[in-house]
């Protein structure tokens, strides 16, 4: 039986994959016609993962793979994702520096073809609206994990609305967050888990699309 | 029972035991909070035991009716965070800003190869490694730090026993799987577990052995029987439950089962959505470990699901403490007690950590519901 690239990924075994794009390398096969091949088991991971068979470690698995993927075909990550139209600013909220879910999250929205801006960590509303600004990006994931970063996620949502810049980006916080946060926040997603802030950010571009 | 009124360390273990209580034990994990409330700096606090230990007793003097020390300040403790942190840590006053909280980056500082030293040296000689590397430390000074930290904490017991508080735990550790994450970062401890699950199952199980031995000998240092164990990686919403069973459950139930032989009672603190995980617990001997949940995971269905096996402790959130009421604090503290409360087997606390930034009047509802 023949091996691909997709059933590898499916098996989350990575040298396998790796050794299988090499081998497609060695062909002169395309390197985006490869990402692509590799983002299509990602994605029937995330299905598995939607039917409750794959669990989050899972999805982090197969993200990691699409990043070596794109080291070894020394592809910038941010060419990979303009294949998809959804653009991203993540950043962890100003007094916090915490980084391991943002992160994690990054690596799978950009194994999804999300382009991402990823400002770091500690980041002030200041520069996190100048880089709404200068991306126009449609959405903006505000991340933390402290409690001194919900008066950080409010403060940045606040920068937008002075700078009338609010109406054109949808806020998503991810962290230590719920309801009541993302209500005190002026946000408007919450989620705790990468997988659903990919999602939430796929419904926002189809209701983008509509419009 | 209902007329005796039972001393804190009589209140802790007839809750540990599932025994009638004179009321409900409060024990909310406080540490930076407790800083803001007296007025300190972080970096005071984390600094200075002194001043640290004083706004203690001075949000004790307030609040009365908390009587169980549940604190975690010996770990955190500024002079040899950069010798022995946990993690690489960004410290306020020297890092960060003086007002700022402690916080913790995590890097892969451990790799796959260092697995071998663990084998071929053991898991002692892999936390001096990890420290160096993570610390640019020597092994002079972790040594000397690893004294220092058994000195804080007895003069913190010292300090909560004479202002009428029971200390709670006299050691702490993580799970054996939680402690390797860390050194190796979590995306790369998963990589791990799916490329040589052989190699990691002897890798945890080594570092379990660490993990009870020190237990033990921190317990023997401190005479309190009580150990806490974090855990907030393995559970069902990240690995499947026979990852679960594989590289966690076998190992976290003989750390348990070792201490438990020894009359210490482990504290289980499960941070997360552990439902799914929760009737493992059901293995282990009746009335011989505390749960602890920090409101993630659903308090009410566990105590369906342990409640005539195990004391729970919980779980008030932080974040209900940082934006929420005083009456949604009220009406939650007063469904816990009771509901998790019937019967017994509850001890009332704060899901984790009493945040930094908690509204002084959801405190003081966290408390009153106590009181009143």
């Amino acid at each position: 039986m023949k091996e691909s690239i997709i059933s590898a990924i499916i098996d989350l075994d990575e040298d396998k994959v790796i050794r299988l794009v090499k081998q497609k390398l060695k062909k002169n096969c395309d390197s985006l016609a490869i990402i692509e091949e590799v983002r299509k088991g990602v994605e029937r991971v995330g299905e598995l993962y939607e039917e409750g068979k794959f669990y989050i470690a899972d999805l982090i698995m197969s993200g990691m793979i699409f990043e070596d993927v794109l080291k070894l075909l020394d592809f910038p990550k941010d060419e990979a994702s303009i294949l998809n139209n959804i653009e991203v600013v993540f950043a962890t909220v100003e007094k916090d520096i915490h980084d391991v879910g943002k992160n994690i999250t990054i690596s799978l929205f950009r194994s999804k073809g999300i382009r991402v801006t990823d400002l770091g960590v500690d980041v002030p509303a200041d520069r996190i609206a100048d880089e709404v600004e200068k991306t126009k990006a449609p959405i903006l994931c505000l991340s933390g994990l402290i409690t001194s970063s919900f008066r950080s996620m409010k403060k940045t949502v606040k920068r937008l609305e002075e700078r009338q810049l609010r109406s054109k980006v949808k806020v998503i916080i991810g962290g230590n967050v719920n309801e009541k946060i993302r209500e005190f926040a002026g946000a408007d997603y919450w989620t705790r888990d990468c997988s659903q802030g990919l999602k939430i950010c796929e419904e926002i571009a189809v209701e983008m699309q509509r419009h | 029972m209902e007329n005796k009124i039972l001393t804190p360390e009589e209140r802790l273990n007839a809750a540990i035991r599932l025994a009638p209580v004179d009321r409900v034990p409060c024990a909310p994990a406080i540490e930076s909070y407790a800083a803001r409330f007296a007025g300190i700096s972080q970096y005071e606090f984390l600094f200075d035991y002194r001043k640290a230990f004083h706004a203690f007793a001075f949000l004790k003097n307030r609040y009365p009716v908390w009587d169980i020390r549940r604190s975690s300040y010996n770990m955190f403790y500024g002079p040899y965070q950069k010798k022995i942190g946990i993690l690489r840590n960004s410290i306020p006053g020297i890092d960060l800003p003086a007002d700022y909280e402690i916080q913790f980056s995590e890097f892969e500082i451990m790799h796959r190869e260092d697995y071998f030293t663990i084998i071929k040296n053991g898991y002692d000689f892999y936390e001096t490694e990890y420290f160096k590397r993570a610390h640019g430390t020597t092994k002079e000074d972790i040594k000397e730090a690893k004294k220092e930290k058994i000195q804080i904490q007895l003069k913190e017991i010292e300090a909560s026993n004479s202002c009428g508080q029971v200390y709670l735990y006299g050691a702490g550790t993580t799970s054996a799987d939680e402690m390797i994450s860390y050194t190796r970062s979590f995306p790369e401890f998963i990589k791990d577990l799916y490329q040589v699950p052989e190699l990691m199952e002897e890798i945890i199980s080594i570092a379990t052995d660490f993990s009870i031995r020190e237990c033990k000998e921190t317990v023997k240092k401190t005479s309190i029987p009580r150990v806490m164990i974090g855990m907030s990686r393995m559970n069902g919403r990240y690995f499947s439950l026979s990852y679960f069973e594989k590289f966690s459950w076998k190992h976290l139930k003989r750390l348990i089962e070792s201490l438990i032989v020894e009359d210490i009672t482990p504290f289980v603190h499960l941070d997360g959505e552990w439902r799914l995980n929760l009737p493992y617990f059901l293995e282990l001997p009746k009335r011989k470990i505390v749960i602890e949940l920090d409101g993630n995971t659903d308090i009410f269905l566990a105590k369906k699901i342990l409640g005539e096996h195990s004391c729970l402790l919980g779980d008030v959130p932080s974040t209900m403490f940082a934006v929420e009421t005083p009456d949604d604090v009220r009406n939650y503290c007063s469904r816990l007690l009771k509901e998790v409360g019937q019967g017994g087997g509850f001890i009332l606390g704060s899901g984790c950590a009493l945040p930094y930034q908690a509204e002084h009047s959801n405190v003081e509802a966290f408390f009153n519901c106590l009181s009143n």
